[in-house]
């Protein structure tokens, strides 16, 4: 390999791919070298569930061989990932971060996994998750069968969840990119927390087809990357209308940075619940406005006043616990690794039909409002999280007391907005902090653009953990 | 319907309770069962603020009903 080894962990999509175009690396010595670091770093930081070898290297030779006979898949072509354990793959197991489903097998394959496949993008692993995506109502990072989620930043922090591993695994360079989902929080959170870009797209924007269902109107997959360049390049392979999805959206999708514009945009400042913020993740969110003030004009806003915490409990307490009913009937979650997890679905089994669809109805004005609002910006920028990254031996009620989302979380994956984290500097115990930007439904490339933007007169995207 | 009152929830809470009692004989302990009895309570106090939300009998819920209707072959 003529690249140099120590800048391959870091290196983003692009800078890989043109380094495989240059022929200074393939995709075999790719694969080694992230499977060699998923091993030594990744099973570290409780990142990995099963490392997919002999899948990666067969989709490295054949990717080895088109790139030589000049047939080019595009960005993604002979580049590893890793995927979240939720997502279905031939062959290969599946736990849905369950200890009762380890043996579990799932197939057909995901379509996020056979379009990625289609671009050329090679798998490496099935990335750890917190158990059933956090829908049992988990306290604590140790919640899945591959223990707690350890955030590469510093190893007696929580690496966020439920797209734990997804996101260790990146911040620590043990894949180029992850594919995540997030139902309330589970993209941005662990990306955030881990110090890289993670993009929750539009709802409907990817399939879930072969996904673990948590919440049918809620759940959304998206990638975690080191840039929200890459983010946005990996939705560009993996989004676009499926048969196999009935939410799908019938629009096509297509990633054009060159279209976009670079400055000159329009962003709501959202303070509400700023002042509650640690106080290096409020000064590193005064300092990031002043940064994005030199490409955009920033205006305060409100968010219209709608019970949002309690819409989105009843929501996904009911959809969950009927998305997971047979696990909760059968007692299988008696083996689940968070003892909170095991009694954790009974309460959503007693949700009242009518209180589930009074939260719907409510949350269909709520729509119409917000999308009032977000018409009027190119995007929302809030704190990613008030707080870093909790201690591994915290639960979170003890932590950050019983609010679990904030009314911007909450908002943004009721309506399905898309939704950006980036890091924008650190916090106590070293950890990273993010900021946020929110748009409206269908306006991903509108955020990636303020994103890409932010990235490119700042650094923090740039920084590295000591491993 | 009158609202619901957090104040008055124990009763409502505790005849669901019965009802996981019922549904799953045997299968919490006392500790599960008053966590379990808990997070009752926290949705009991969730719907009890949605019950408060002004809504009309038009007001539709977000997923839209759609019929199906498969082409022919």
């Amino acid at each position: 390999m003529n690249a140099d080894r120590s800048t391959l962990a870091f290196a983003s999509i692009r800078q890989l791919g043109a380094l495989l175009r240059e022929g200074k690396t393939t995709p075999t010595e790719l694969v080694h070298y992230y499977i060699d670091r998923l091993e030594r770093v990744g099973r570290q930081l409780n990142a990995v569930v099963t490392i997919t070898a002999d899948l990666a290297l067969r989709e490295a030779k054949r990717a080895e061989e088109e790139l030589a006979a000049g047939h080019d898949r595009g960005p993604l072509h002979g580049i590893p990932y890793g995927a979240k354990d939720l997502l279905a793959t031939t062959g290969i197991p599946t736990t849905w971060g369950a200890a009762p489903l380890r043996n579990q097998i799932l197939s057909p394959d995901a379509t996020v996994i056979e379009r990625l496949r289609n671009a050329g993008a090679i798998l490496v692993a099935k990335l750890a998750m917190v158990e059933l995506a956090g829908g049992l109502g988990y306290n604590q990072p140790n919640a899945s069968l591959t223990g707690p989620g350890i955030n590469p930043w510093n190893q007696e922090a929580w690496s966020g969840g439920s797209s734990s591993g997804s996101g260790s695994a990146v911040g620590a360079g043990c894949v180029p990119f992850a594919i995540g989902s997030e139902t309330m929080g589970s993209i941005l959170s662990p990306a955030g927390y881990c110090g890289v870009a993670g993009l929750r797209p539009t709802y409907g924007r990817v399939s879930r087809s072969g996904a673990m269902a948590l919440s049918w109107t809620l759940d959304k997959l998206g990638p975690l990357c080191r840039t929200a360049d890459d983010c946005g390049l990996v939705l560009d392979a993996i989004a676009g209308p499926d048969p196999r999805d009935p939410s799908t959206l019938d629009a096509l999708y297509q990633y054009r940075p060159d279209r976009d514009r670079s400055a000159g945009f329009r962003l709501g400042v959202l303070h509400q619940g700023v002042a509650d913020a640690q106080p290096e993740v409020r000064d590193n969110f005064s300092r990031t406005l002043d940064e994005l003030s030199r490409i955009a004009t920033l205006e305060e806003v409100t968010l219209p006043d709608f019970p949002y915490g309690p819409m989105a409990d009843i929501i996904i307490r009911c959809e969950g616990a009927a998305a997971l009913e047979s696990l909760i009937v059968s007692g299988q979650v008696n083996e689940l690794t968070a003892p909170e997890d095991h009694h954790g679905g009974y309460p959503g089994l007693t949700i009242p039909a009518v209180d589930y669809l009074r939260a719907m109805r409510i949350r269909n004005l709520m729509m119409t409002e917000l999308d009032s609002l977000f018409a009027r910006y190119d995007g929302i920028v809030h704190p990613s999280h008030g707080l870093v990254a909790s201690p591994l031996d915290m639960t979170f009620d003890a932590y950050r007391g019983q609010v679990r989302w904030s009314d911007l979380s909450a908002a943004g994956n009721l309506a399905g907005l898309p939704a950006i984290t980036m890091p924008n500097g650190f916090g106590e115990r070293g950890l990273p902090t993010g900021v946020q930007v929110v748009g409206r439904a269908g306006a991903d490339n509108r955020i990636l653009a303020v994103a890409r933007s932010y990235q490119a007169q700042t650094d923090w995207h740039l920084r590295r953990p000591s491993l | 319907m009158s609202e619901r009152d957090t104040q008055g929830a124990d009763p409502i809470v505790d005849l669901r309770l019965t009802y996981i009692d019922q549904r799953f004989p045997g299968r919490l302990s006392d500790d599960q069962r008053q966590q379990v009895r808990q997070r009752l309570l926290k949705l009991h106090e969730s719907a009890s603020v949605l019950e408060r939300f002004p809504l009309e009998n038009a007001h539709e819920p977000a997923p839209v009903f759609h019929p199906t209707r498969k082409e022919q072959e």
